[in-house]
């Protein structure tokens, strides 16, 4: 009952929060004044004759709270405005564009969190000895590597030097005709699984060879953070009394690391990778745009520098919204898989 | 020996790098064609709608010019001559006001309807009908029905006759285009991708005017992308859609019953790819045929292997500074908004010898060698090379001279600019670096001539810029042109004409020049037309409204085994006319 108690009360939490979150936004789209946010409805100039009366149709110069009134109406109607850059409706464009996201997410996620905690662990284990040495300063190095310089280089080694080995995008040419024609299915988007699905190797293995690059980058650099953090939280682990008692017990160094230690250590790290997670499917923005990749964090790079208020607002808004459930998530697991994290009962 | 892990990676790393060096070396002269019978572009930002009524943006233009056809289109390199396309045969009357085209026969369009002289009437009745305010439509109601008009006369819709009468289909497959007076660049008009032959009975099936007013109501000026053909195509052109998968990619297959010999491409690929090293590695690849190179990107691509590059390309266009006549009040650009050396009055460009002081201090060996990197000519009017009534032997060129700014800042504003001095701000758009250095080259050589002068350049959001050159609050903005035919009378008026785009936006009112603009553009005598032009330019040089910077050129990057490209301006893709394109060594 406690667990559920809990749950209910972080559900109704979760209105204010996201209340607060649509404020935050609104408030950020107030930074522009009337007239520029007039122009977002500008298709052609000869229309800024009449910015006024835009101003005017749009509701741009009543009361904040109207406008935001008529905003929020908007949002909960499904409606969050046309996105100018890429012809659709801001709604239409996050699902158009998540798949792309979320494979690349599904690829990157594992390797991530797998190679941190190992390199972690395998830090840990051998503190201050070369292999700690060594993982360290690659992840100094791992972190510290500006994405788009990382990403270009990769890019530059792999499609261009060795001539095409591992190209950009999201599928070569010849694949992408077979994706598109009407023989072929798109159940999800998520090109590799849609490849199985319709039983069509040569679209998985094309979506494979293109999600490596973007999936390396990626996993560079949060590698490195995981690892980190993992480190830090082993070595916490492993001054504990436990393991002292484990290691008196005569149990193997091995059992010791991976079983005893490991496990406790991983928590701090699990809460990280919901997050990671989060922040990947919210678009990768440098990677994406490097490599041509057509997620949601490509579209967000187009919207930013064309400033296309309507989807830099709507985006925000997903985003906003997917970290608060993301952060839901995580606390709900914590609670359930962690005998420590009290639930709000008294200490019985 | 048992090899450990790491000894494997190394050996493993070693065979890559030697295959690597190796391997570019082996390559024979002439690496095969990747994906022969397909063209594939790597461009900028993709079409905005498929709809030809509606459609202004090149990406769009792009996709419409292979589905759709006009009657006439230009021939070859040349924009004024044309060849029939959709039409056999046609005729303009003696005195300019009707144009007369024959249909071609046994011409079928992409669902197998064949082409009627009522799909001609049809195509420009419903474009008229549609009038969508951020469309081209008004090219054709310019000369059709007089200019400045549209589908309203104040509030109301215009009745539906005026419309439907401009066009009729006559006998034996002819159509009549009836103008409200004389318009010599109509045939240029109709050659855009907005005069796209649609099939009527198609545009009735889906919804599209069904040529009653009561549908006339419903259609006139719809809401962006809420036409019913927004994102089908039915034209009679050399490719079909095939799908257009958004901010990704256009896919076109071929026409094989096109009513040419089919096109050499089985299909063409529009790809959309923002990021210039990935674009570069594309085309290096070959996973391209072309892409687009900015200007400032040119040197990169020197001596690249395999790019067969087209150089110093006459694009027709023009930049130009426009002096701001009447500064609005609210401008922050204006200083103390008085001639007290702390700021200018708000019509301080209404002295001619402050605009020619300014014009005077440019420098455009600098502006063109520096901001351009040489990809440039100074233009002599604003009917730059390109243009019908084009003269190349005009001299009425400003130069930099710094004694003769001089001399006009002393005599402007009686005296008082040079004795007080002036502050004042040149804005550019942000992150448009050649727009930066006309802006840094102005300041800096009228700063030089007294210290009391006080010019500064500072950066404005490109939104902010625009809407702020609008409301008439920059005091003189830096801006480019684009054709939208090639006449004379497309730019002379934008840069001359009261009403003219950019004129408008500076307040400029010279009742001779718009007199002179309309006279020409209503006369149906070649060399009048001319004489008028030279006038104008004349005009331009000794009024001095403006600094006309430069007319750009261009080059152009293909693979190597693209042949047949030739560079017509009129083309909106910038990889040319596809339909006389293949791919071979």
């Amino acid at each position: 009952m406690e667990f559920r108690s809990y749950l209910i009360r972080r559900l109704l939490l979760l209105i204010p929060v996201l209340f607060g979150v649509t404020i935050l936004i609104f408030g950020l789209l107030q930074l522009f004044p009337a007239y520029q946010r007039a122009m977002l409805y500008v298709t052609d100039p000869r229309q800024l004759n009449n910015i006024d009366e835009i101003i005017q149709m749009y509701g741009l110069n009543e009361p904040l709270w109207k406008q935001y009134f008529t905003w929020l109406g908007q949002v909960f109607s499904g409606n969050l405005g046309w996105s100018k850059v890429v012809g659709m409706s801001v709604t239409d464009a996050i699902f158009n564009f998540l798949p792309a996201t979320l494979e690349l997410a599904i690829f990157a996620t594992p390797i991530i969190i797998i190679g941190g905690i190992w390199l972690g662990t395998k830090s840990a284990a051998h503190k201050d000895g070369p292999v700690d040495h060594i993982s360290r300063a690659g992840a100094i190095v791992g972190w510290s590597l500006p994405t788009f310089w990382f990403g270009l280089v990769l890019l530059m080694i792999f499609y261009g030097y060795f001539t095409g080995l591992f190209p950009p995008e999201r599928l070569s040419t010849d694949i992408s005709v077979i994706v598109h024609s009407g023989e072929f299915t798109r159940y999800t988007k998520l090109n590799f699984l849609d490849g199985i699905l319709n039983w069509e190797w040569s679209v998985v293995f094309d979506a494979l060879r293109h999600i490596v690059l973007p999936v390396i980058t990626l996993s560079v650099v949060n590698i490195a953070f995981i690892m980190r953090l993992m480190r830090s939280s082993m070595l916490e682990s492993l001054g504990r009394g436990y393991i002292l008692t484990a290691r008196a017990k005569g149990l193997p160094e091995k059992t010791v690391i991976n079983k005893h230690a490991r496990r406790n250590a991983m928590i701090p790290v699990l809460t990280v990778s919901g997050y990671l997670f989060a922040a990947i499917v919210n678009g990768v923005v440098i990677t994406e745009s490097i490599f041509n990749y057509k997620g949601l964090g490509w579209w967000a790079w187009r919207t930013a520098i064309n400033l296309d208020v309507s989807s830099i607002l709507g985006f925000a808004l997903f985003s906003g919204v997917l970290f608060v459930l993301t952060n839901l998530v995580v606390d709900l697991l914590y609670a359930k898989f962690d005998p420590r994290v009290r639930l709000g009962g008294s200490i019985k | 020996m048992k090899l450990k892990p790491w000894r494997i990676l190394g050996i493993i790393a070693v065979v890559i790098v030697i295959t690597a060096l190796i391997l570019p070396g082996c390559q024979t002269d002439k690496p095969p064609i990747k994906n022969p019978d397909t063209f594939i572009a790597a461009s900028i930002g993709g079409p905005e709608t498929l709809d030809p009524a509606a459609a202004y943006d090149s990406a769009s233009g792009e996709v419409l010019q292979l589905v759709y056809e006009p009657l006439v289109y230009y021939k070859g390199e040349k924009t004024d001559e044309y060849e029939g396309i959709l039409a056999d045969e046609w005729e303009v009357s003696r005195d300019g006001m009707t144009y007369r085209f024959h249909i071609r026969e046994g011409v079928t369009f992409h669902n197998g309807n064949e082409l009627t002289p009522e799909d001609v009437e049809y195509t420009f009745e419903r474009a008229l009908v549609q009038d969508y305010v951020g469309a081209p439509t008004w090219m054709l109601y310019e000369p059709l029905l007089g200019i400045g008009t549209n589908s309203h006369v104040g509030d109301d819709l215009r009745p539906l006759s005026d419309l439907t009468s401009t066009v009729e289909v006559v006998e034996d497959g002819w159509v009549e285009f009836y103008l409200a007076s004389p318009y010599e660049p109509f045939i240029q008009i109709i050659a855009g991708f907005w005069g796209g032959i649609m099939d009527k009975e198609w545009c009735i099936e889906n919804g599209d005017w069904d040529g009653t007013q009561q549908s006339y109501e419903a259609l006139n000026n719809p809401a962006a992308n809420a036409w019913p053909l927004d994102l089908l195509t039915n034209g009679t052109g050399p490719f079909k859609l095939d799908y257009w998968d958004k901010a990704v990619e256009v896919s076109l297959v071929r026409n094989d019953n096109y009513w040419r010999e089919p096109a050499s491409f089985e299909r063409v690929l529009i790809k959309d790819v923002p990021e210039w090293t990935t674009r570069k590695l594309m085309l290096q690849n070959g996973d391209c045929d072309w892409a687009y190179v900015p200007t400032l990107n040119y040197l990169e691509m020197e001596g690249a292997e395999g790019i067969k590059v087209y150089e110093d390309l006459p694009l027709v266009q023009c930049e130009g500074f426009f002096f701001n006549f009447d500064i609005s009040p609210d401008s922050q650009f204006v200083g103390s908004g008085q001639l007290d050396g702390n700021g200018i009055p708000l019509d301080f460009f209404a002295d001619i010898d402050v605009r020619k002081g300014f014009t005077y201090c440019f420098d455009w060996e600098a502006y063109i060698d520096d901001a351009m990197m040489g990809y440039g000519i100074q233009p002599a009017s604003p009917v730059v090379k390109g243009l019908a009534y084009y003269n190349p032997d005009l001299d009425t060129y400003y130069e930099n001279d710094m004694a003769k700014a001089e001399q006009h800042f002393k005599a402007a504003f009686g005296g008082e600019v040079w004795d007080k001095g002036f502050t004042l701000t040149l804005a550019y758009n942000s992150g448009n670096d050649t727009r930066k250095v006309a802006c840094e080259i102005l300041a800096d050589n009228i700063n030089s001539l007294n210290p009391k002068f006080n010019v500064t350049a500072a950066p404005q959001e490109w939104t902010s810029y625009g809407a702020q050159m609008y409301a008439r609050i920059l005091p003189c903005f830096q801006i480019g042109w684009i054709p939208d035919f090639f006449d004379a009378h497309n730019f002379i008026y934008t840069w001359m004409h009261e009403g003219g785009y950019w004129a408008y936006y500076q307040s400029y009112n010279n009742q001779e020049a718009t007199d002179k603009v309309e006279q020409a553009i209503a006369s149906i005598d070649p060399d009048e037309r001319q004489a008028l032009y030279d006038e104008l330019a004349q005009i331009h040089y000794d009024d001095c409204p403006g600094i006309l910077l430069v007319q750009p050129t261009g080059n152009r990057f293909f693979k190597d085994w693209v042949k047949g490209y030739f560079f017509n301006p009129a083309d909106s893709a910038n990889y040319g006319q596809l339909y006389k394109m293949s791919k071979e060594y």
